[in-house]
C-alpha cells in the first residue's frame, strides 16, 4: 500500500509496518539505524517525518516498510490506535533493562491486533548490550504465548537488526526462504556488544524454551 | 476526497490521521487542538453516537468510537438515565448493523469494545440483549464472538496489567458470568461450532478461539462433556486445517486446566484423546506435509496431555514420598490408589510414547520442539526413581530405548552445510551459502537440547546408549557410503556419551564406551574431511584421549588426523584453528605416550608451525553486521585471538619434557625459537624503519607479535624446575628472545598493543625463570617507561612492579630503591597541577584523558598497597615519601570511591605504623600529624563529607579501616586525641551532642571498642547522607554531577 504522497519506486511492493511499544524503549534509535531511510527523508521532502522508508534487498527482489514510528505519539493527538489502521505487519519493543516494559507488552499486543487482525507481528527485546539487563531471556515468555517471534536486539550495536525485518518480510511475501541479499546500510555501532555475554543470553533463551526446567542434577544445556 | 462536502469535524479529524508529511505542521496543530477541544466539550457524546453512523470517512468513524470508549469510561457513572439508554440503544444498533453490513473488522473490533463496556457494566440487563441478538445469523455470531474477545481482552483476562481496581473488576465480572450466563454462554458456543463448522468454518474457528480464553476459569464440564468433547474430537480430524488447530488449541486448554492430580488422570482418560493424536503422528510420519498445517497445534496438544500426566503422576507418587519421609503411615486405602493413579499414568504416557517419539522425529522443527520439554522431564522421572532404589522396567527402558534412537534420527545437521566454510564477504552475499549456513545454525540450536536429552537419557540406562551408539558407529565401517550427516551425528553422540559416563566405563580394556571409543580412533571414517565430521572428531578423540594413554599403538592413527589436512591443516581455517587447540589438549593429556613418536611429529608440526607464525591473523573488525558469517560453528568471538598458536603451546609441552635427552632437547628447543627470534628481531628492525602508521609497519608489527607470542605460547611448556634446575640451558634458551622483546617498546613506541604484549610475556617468563628474571628487569622497566610515557603506561607500570613485588617480595627491594622514585614522579608529574584527587574529575563522562588520569590514580594507589602488603615500603624515602603519603592522605579522605578509599587508609595505617619507628607514644610533631591529619582529616573530616552511602557494603568495609585508624592514632597519642576531637574537630560537623560523645568515649575504651566506634561512625555517614537519594552509590558516582553537566555543554 503507498502511501498518498509516499512515491514508491514501480514494482517494489510496500508494507505498512508498525513499531509500538513503551516511551524510552528505543523505537526511534531502532528505525534511525537505518541509512536509507535516513536518506530519504532528507532528499524526498514529500515523506512525513514520522515514516520512514526502510529499503532492503532480497533474493525476491527489492522491497520496502514505511515504518510508522509511534514515537511521541502524545504529540498526534492521542490517535494512538488509530495509528495502527491498516498497518501489514507490527513489531512491539520493550527494553530488557526495565520489566515495566516488559509488563505492558500484552496491552501492546492487545491494541494492536483489536485494529490489526493476523498480522505477523515480531517481538523484539532492545539494548541487550547494557550488562545490567532486567528482563532475563528465560522471563521472555510472551511471544510463545501468542506465537509471535521474539528478537533480541541492540540498536546502538546494530545486533541483530535485520532479524525482525526479515521475519516479517518472509511472513508478508510468503517465502521462508527469503534473504537479504545485501548488507544493510547501518550507521556504524555506538556500541560495542559482548558477545560472550549475549551467547550466555542466547543459550538462556534457548533453555527457556525448554522449561519446564529438568531436575537439579541433569545436564542443562551448557 | 472525491468533492462531496467535508466539514470543519471531519477535516480536522482527516488532517489529525494524516501522516503523509503533505499536511503544514502549523495545520495539523491546529486540527489536532480542534479535535482535543471536541473531545473536552459537553457534546462530544452526542457527536460521537450520530457521526459514526453519517461519516462516510473510516478515519472519522474510528475516531468516533475511540472517542466514545474514552467517554463511557470517564462518564458513565454520571450519565442521566435517557442518556445511558441512548448510548446503549446506539452502540447495539451498531453491532446489529455491523452484524449486517460489510465493515472494516477493525471498525467492528472497536464497535465490539464499546458493547463490551456496556455489557460490563450492566450485564444481567445488557447480556439478555446480546444474546437475543444471536438469531440474527452469521454476521451477528461474528459479532458475538467479538464482543466476548473483547470483555476478555478489557476486564478479565489478567495477562492485561490492570493494577487493583481492575483485578478486583476481572473477579466481580467472573462472579457475575459464572451466576447467571455459563451454562447458557457454553450452549451458544456448541450451537455455533456445530451450526457454522460446515458453512462458515472461519466463524466456528473464531468461536472456538472464544472459548480457549474462556475455559481457564470456567467449569470444566462446560466444555468437556460428552457433547462438546465429540464435536471437538470431530473437527480435529475434519477437513478444515483452521478448525482443526483451533479444537486442538481449546482441548490442549481443556488438558492444562489447573486441578488435583487424581482429577486430571480422570479427565485425559475421559477425553479419550488417545487413538485420534497417535493417528496424526502416524499420520506425519508418513506424510508430513498433510499434517503441517495443525502440526504444531497437535504437537502442542500431545505435549499438553503427556505433560499433564507426568505431573499427576509425579505429584502423586511425591505425597506418598513426603509422607513416608516424616514417618507417616499410609492406610492401604491410599495406597492402593495411589499406586492405581500412577499406573493410569503410566499406560497413558505408554499409550501415547510412540506418537511423542514420532513428533520428536517431525521435519518441522517448530512441532518437534514442542516435545523436548516433555522427554526431559520425564528421563529425570525416571533418574530420580532410579535414585529412590526403583529399578528399571522393561517398558521405561524401551522408552529410554526410544528417546535414543529418535535423537539419533533427528539430530542431524542439513545435508545443505557446506564442507568448507563460508569465506570472505563475497560469499556473504551468495544466498544459497547464506540459506545453508542459516540452517546450520538452527540445526545446532535444536542439538544443543536434544544432546541434553539424549546425554540425560543415556544415564538413566548407560549400556541402551552404548548400543545405539555402538550401532550407529558400526554402520560407519561397513557402510563406506555413509554422507556426512551421518558421521558426523554418530561421532558426536559418542562424545555426548563421555560426557556423563563413569570412570569404569571409560576404560579402554573393560569399559564399555573406551572399546568404542577405541574402535573409532582406529577407523578411517566415511566423508572425515568434511568440515563439521573433521570437528566431530576431533572433539572426540580429545574427549577420550585418556583411553589413548592405554593404547598406544593407536595414536599414530589419531596423530595423523590432527596434523595432516583434516586437522591443523584442513582448508577450512575455523577447523584448522579448533585442531590447534585440541592438539595441544591432547599433547596435555598424552604427553609421555608421545615421546617415542617425537621425532616424527616434529617434523610433521614443522610447517604448520611456519605457516602459523609467518600469517598472523588479519584484524578482525569489532563487530560486524549480524548478517553473514555467524554461527559457522565457532563464531568470530573465537577468531579474535589467534587459536592457532595453540600448536607452539603443543610443540612447547612435547619439548618441555624432562625425559629427553638433555642435548636433544637443547637442540630441538633451539630450532623451535631460533626463527622465531629471528622474526622478531628482522621484523622489529623494518617496523622501526617504516614510516609510522603505514602499511608496511603495520604488518611488520603484527609479524612482531606473532613471534613473541608463539615464543610465550611455547615457554608455556617449560617449567621453572626445567628452566631453573634441571636443565638451565633451555632457561638459558629464552633469554635472546627476552631480550629482543626487552627491546620491542623502545622500537616502536607507539603500539600499544606490543608493548600489551611485552608486559604479558614478561609474566609469562616469570613462570619460568623465577628468580633468573630479575637481572632483566631494570632495562624491561627502562624500556616500558619512556620519557614519553602516558598515564596507561604508568598505570601497567604499576600492574606489573605491583605482581613482581607479590612474587618476589624482599628480592625485589634492590630494584624498587631505584624505580620507586622514578614511577611516583611520573605519577605527580602525570596529576600535576589541579588534579581532583577525589577522582570526581575521571567519572565516565570526563575525557577519555581524564578518565586515564583518574585510573593511573587507582593503579597508583593499587601499587602502593602492594608494596604495603609486601613489607616494601621501605623503598619510599625522602622526598618519595612526602608526595605519596600526601597522595595517600587525599585519597583517603575524599576519594568517590569507597573501595579505592579504603585502600588508602589501609596502606596509610601500614606507613603510619612504621613511620618514625613503629609503635608507642610518638613524638610532637608525629602526633600533631596523626590528630589533624589522620583523624581529623582523613577519619573525621573524610566520612563528614557526605558522599558515602551507608548501605553499601564498600562502605562498611572502609569504615572498618577508618575504625582503625582512629584507634592506631588514640593509642599513639596517649589520650590527646579524644581532646583534641572534642575540641577542634567534632563541634564543625554539626553532629549530635549524643553522637559527639559515643564518638570520644568509644575512643577512651581503646581497641575493644573498635565495632562500637565503626557503628557510630556509619551514624555519621547516615547522619550527612542526603535522604532520598537514587539507591546505588556505584551508579552514582560515575553519574555527572550538575557542575560536569555544565561543563560540557558550554563545550
Amino acid at each position: 500500500m503507498a502511501l498518498p504522497g509516499q512515491t514508491t519506486p514501480e514494482g517494489v511492493p510496500a508494507f505498512k509496518l508498525v513499531l509500538v511499544g513503551d516511551g524510552g524503549t528505543g523505537k526511534t534509535t531502532f528505525v534511525k539505524r537505518h541509512l536509507t531511510g535516513e536518506f530519504e527523508k532528507k532528499y524526498e521532502p514529500t515523506i512525513g517525518v514520522e515514516v520512514h522508508p526502510l529499503d532492503f534487498t532480497t533474493n525476491r527482489g527489492k522491497l520496502r516498510f514505511f515504518c510508522w514510528d509511534t514515537a511521541g505519539q502524545e504529540k498526534f493527538g492521542g490517535l494512538r490506535d488509530g495509528y495502527y489502521i491498516h498497518g501489514q505487519c507490527a513489531i512491539i519493543m520493550f527494553d530488557v533493562t526495565s520489566r515495566l516494559t516488559y509488563k505492558n507488552v500484552p496491552t501492546w499486543h492487545r491494541d494492536l491486533c483489536r485494529v490489526c487482525e493476523g498480522i505477523p507481528i515480531v517481538l523484539c527485546g532492545n539494548k541487550v548490550d547494557v550488562k545490567n539487563r532486567q528482563v532475563k531471556p528465560k522471563q521472555v515468555t510472551f511471544h510463545r504465548k501468542k506465537n509471535l517471534q521474539y528478537h533480541e536486539i541492540s540498536a546502538k550495536s546494530n545486533y541483530n537488526y535485520e532479524k525482525p525485518f526479515l521475519y516479517l518480510a518472509r511472513k508478508l511475501v510468503g517465502d521462508p526462504n527469503l534473504h537479504f541479499v545485501e548488507q544493510v546500510a547501518l550507521k556504524p555501532p555506538e556500541v560495542v556488544i559482548d558477545t560472550v555475554q549475549q551467547a550466555q543470553y542466547e543459550q538462556q533463551l534457548q533453555d527457556a524454551a525448554n522449561a519446564p526446567l529438568p531436575d537439579e542434577d541433569d545436564d542443562i544445556a551448557e | 476526497m472525491s468533492g462531496e462536502e467535508v466539514d470543519d469535524f471531519e477535516k480536522a479529524i482527516l488532517i489529525t490521521f494524516a501522516q503523509n508529511g503533505v499536511v503544514d505542521s502549523n495545520l495539523k496543530a491546529r486540527a489536532i487542538a480542534y479535535c482535543d477541544e471536541v473531545k473536552a466539550s459537553s457534546s462530544c457524546l452526542e457527536l460521537c453516537l450520530t457521526r459514526f453512523a453519517s461519516s462516510q470517512y473510516i478515519e472519522v468513524r474510528f475516531w468516533c468510537l475511540q472517542t466514545l470508549h474514552e467517554v463511557l469510561q470517564k462518564n458513565w457513572k454520571s450519565f442521566e438515565p435517557q442518556q445511558l439508554s441512548l448510548i446503549k440503544q446506539t452502540i447495539w444498533s451498531w453491532v446489529r448493523g455491523a452484524a449486517q453490513n460489510a465493515l472494516q473488522p477493525f471498525l467492528k473490533n472497536k464497535i465490539a469494545q464499546n458493547a463490551a463496556f456496556v455489557l460490563q457494566a450492566d450485564f444481567q440487563e445488557q447480556w439478555q440483549v446480546l444474546v437475543g441478538m444471536l438469531g440474527e445469523g452469521a454476521g451477528a455470531a461474528d459479532m458475538f464472538c467479538r464482543i466476548l474477545v473483547a470483555i476478555d481482552e478489557d476486564v478479565i483476562s489478567l495477562d492485561i496489567p490492570r493494577g487493583q481496581e481492575g483485578v478486583r473488576a476481572s473477579m466481580e465480572l467472573k462472579d457475575t458470568m459464572r451466576e447467571q450466563c455459563l451454562n447458557e454462554l457454553a450452549n451458544i458456543w456448541y450451537n455455533l461450532v456445530v451450526t457454522y463448522s460446515e458453512s462458515n468454518p472461519g466463524l466456528a474457528e473464531a468461536v472456538l478461539s472464544v472459548v480457549k480464553r474462556y475455559v481457564s476459569w470456567i467449569d470444566i464440564g462446560l466444555v468437556a462433556n460428552d457433547r462438546f468433547v465429540p464435536v471437538l474430537v470431530a473437527l480435529l480430524s475434519g477437513a478444515s486445517s483452521g478448525l482443526a488447530g483451533a479444537a486442538a488449541d481449546v482441548l490442549a486448554e481443556v488438558v492444562l486446566k489447573r486441578m488435583d492430580p487424581a482429577a486430571k488422570l480422570r479427565l485425559v482418560q475421559q477425553l479419550g484423546l488417545g487413538p485420534l493424536i497417535a493417528a496424526w503422528a502416524n499420520n506425519q510420519l508418513r506424510d508430513p506435509s498433510a499434517a503441517e498445517d495443525v502440526g504444531p497445534q497437535c504437537a502442542r496438544l500431545l505435549a499438553a496431555l503427556v505433560t499433564e500426566v507426568l505431573e499427576a503422576w509425579k505429584k502423586v507418587e511425591n505425597s506418598v514420598v513426603s509422607f513416608a519421609a516424616v514417618g507417616l503411615a499410609i492406610d492401604s486405602e491410599a495406597a492402593g490408589e495411589a499406586g492405581a493413579a500412577c499406573s493410569t499414568a503410566q499406560g497413558l504416557i505408554s499409550a501415547l510414547f510412540p506418537a511423542v517419539l514420532a513428533t520428536l522425529g517431525s521435519e518441522d522443527d517448530e512441532v518437534a520442539a514442542c516435545l523436548v520439554p516433555f522427554l526431559q522431564s520425564y528421563t529425570s522421572k525416571l533418574k530420580n526413581s532410579l535414585k529412590r532404589g526403583g529399578a528399571l522396567s522393561q517398558v521405561h527402558r524401551q522408552h529410554i530405548r526410544g528417546i535414543l534412537e529418535a535423537v539419533a534420527e533427528c539430530a542431524h545437521y542439513p545435508e545443505s552445510s557446506s564442507a568448507e566454510a563460508l569465506d570472505g564477504a563475497s560469499d556473504a552475499v551468495d544466498p544459497d551459502a547464506l540459506e545453508a549456513a542459516e540452517a546450520e545454525t538452527a540445526a545446532a540450536e535444536r542439538r544443543a537440547e536434544l544432546f541434553v536429552l539424549f546425554r540425560n537419557a543415556a544415564k538413566v540406562a548407560p549400556d541402551e546408549g552404548y548400543a545405539v551408539v555402538g550401532l550407529l558407529l558400526q554402520r560407519l565401517v561397513s557402510q563406506p557410503s555413509t554422507g556426512f550427516q551421518d558421521t558426523e551425528l554418530a561421532v558426536s553422540l559418542l562424545y555426548e556419551l563421555g560426557e556423563g559416563a563413569s570412570e569404569e566405563a571409560l576404560k579402554a580394556g573393560s569399559g564399555a564406551l573406551g572399546q568404542l571409543a577405541l574402535g573409532l580412533m582406529q577407523t578411517d571414517v566415511p566423508a572425515s574431511g568434511h568440515r563439521l565430521v573433521a570437528l566431530a572428531l576431533m572433539e572426540t578423540y580429545v574427549r577420550y584421549s585418556r583411553v589413548l594413554q592405554q593404547s598406544t599403538k593407536h595414536l599414530p592413527h589419531v596423530l595423523d588426523v590432527f596434523t595432516g589436512d583434516k586437522g591443523i591443516g584442513h582448508p577450512d581455517k575455523m577447523v584448522g584453528m579448533r585442531a590447534c587447540y585440541l592438539f595441544s589438549r591432547l599433547v596435555k593429556q598424552l604427553r609421555q605416550n608421545l615421546l617415542p613418536l617425537l621425532p616424527d611429529l616434529l617434523v610433521r608440526l614443522q610447517p604448520h608451525l611456519v605457516h602459523i607464525v609467518s600469517n598472523p591473523l588479519p584484524d578482525i573488525p569489532p563487530t560486524k553486521s549480524a548478517q553473514g558469517l555467524k554461527g559457522r560453528g565457532l563464531s568470530a568471538a573465537a577468531a579474535a585471538s589467534d587459536d592457532r598458536l595453540y600448536a607452539f603451546e603443543a610443540a612447547g609441552l612435547l619439548l618441555g619434557m624432562e625425559d629427553l635427552p638433555a642435548e636433544e632437547q637443547r637442540e630441538a628447543v633451539s630450532a623451535l625459537l631460533r626463527p622465531l627470534l629471528a622474526q622478531m628481531e628482522e621484523q622489529l628492525a623494518t617496523a622501526g624503519k617504516a614510516a609510522a602508521g603505514s602499511e608496511e609497519q603495520r604488518r611488520a608489527e603484527a609479524l612482531v607479535q606473532q613471534a613473541l607470542e608463539a615464543v610465550s605460547r611455547a615457554s608455556k611448556g617449560f617449567s621453572l624446575q626445567l628452566c631453573t634446575q634441571t636443565r638451565p640451558a633451555i632457561g638459558d634458551l629464552l633469554a635472546p628472545p627476552l631480550r629482543a622483546a626487552i627491546h620491542i617498546p623502545q622500537v616502536v613506541p607507539s603500539s600499544k598493543v606490543l608493548r600489551g604484549r611485552v608486559i604479558s610475556f614478561l609474566h609469562r617468563l616469570v613462570e619460568c625463570l623465577g628468580d633468573r628474571l630479575l637481572p632483566f628487569l631494570p632495562a624491561a622497566l627502562a624500556a616500558l617507561l619512556p620519557v614519553t610515557a602516558d598515564a596507561t603506561d604508568v598505570s601497567d607500570v604499576h600492574a606489573l612492579l605491583s605482581q613482581l613485588a607479590m612474587r618476589y617480595k624482599a628480592a625485589l627491594q634492590p630494584l624498587l630503591a631505584k624505580v620507586v622514585p622514578e614511577v611516583v614522579g611520573r605519577v605527580h608529574a602525570l596529576l600535576a597541577g589541579d588534579w581532583d584527587w577525589s577522582g570526581a574529575g575521571g567519572r565516565s563522562s570526563a575525557s577519555e584523558e581524564a578518565r586515564e588520569q583518574a585510573d593511573l590514580q587507582r593503579s597508583y594507589y593499587g601499587f602502593l598497597n602492594a608494596l604495603s602488603q609486601n613489607q616494601l615500603l621501605q623503598s619510599l624515602q625522602g622526598g618519595t615519601l612526602d608526595v605519596a603519603l600526601e597522595a595517600l592522605l587525599r585519597g583517603a579522605e575524599s576519594h568517590i570511591d569507597p573501595g579505592t578509599r579504603k585502600t588508602c587508609v589501609q596502606v596509610l595505617r601500614r606507613l603510619v605504623a612504621e613511620l618514625n619507628g613503629g609503635q608507642g607514644p610518638a613524638g610532637a610533631q608525629m602526633r600533631q600529624f596523626l590528630m589533624e591529619r589522620c583523624a581529623g582529616g582523613v577519619c573525621m573530616g573524610g566520612l563528614a563529607r557526605g558522599r558515602l552511602d551507608p548501605r553499601d557494603a564498600a562502605v562498611s568495609a572502609l569504615l572498618t579501616e577508618v575504625a582503625g585508624l582512629l584507634m592506631d592514632c588514640a593509642a599513639r597519642c596517649d589520650g590527646e586525641l579524644s581532646s583534641f576531637l572534642r575540641a577542634r574537630v567534632l563541634p564543625q560537623l554539626q553532629l549530635s551532642p549524643a553522637l559527639q560523645e559515643a564518638l570520644v568515649q568509644d575512643l577512651e575504651g581503646g581497641e575493644k571498642n573498635a565495632k562500637q566506634l565503626k557503628g557510630h561512625l556509619k551514624d555519621i555517614v547516615q547522619a550527612v547522607w542526603p535522604s532520598g537519594v537514587a539507591p546505588s552509590t556505584r551508579g552514582r558516582s560515575d553519574m555527572p554531577d550538575s557542575n560536569g553537566m555544565v561543563a560540557r555543554m558550554s563545550h
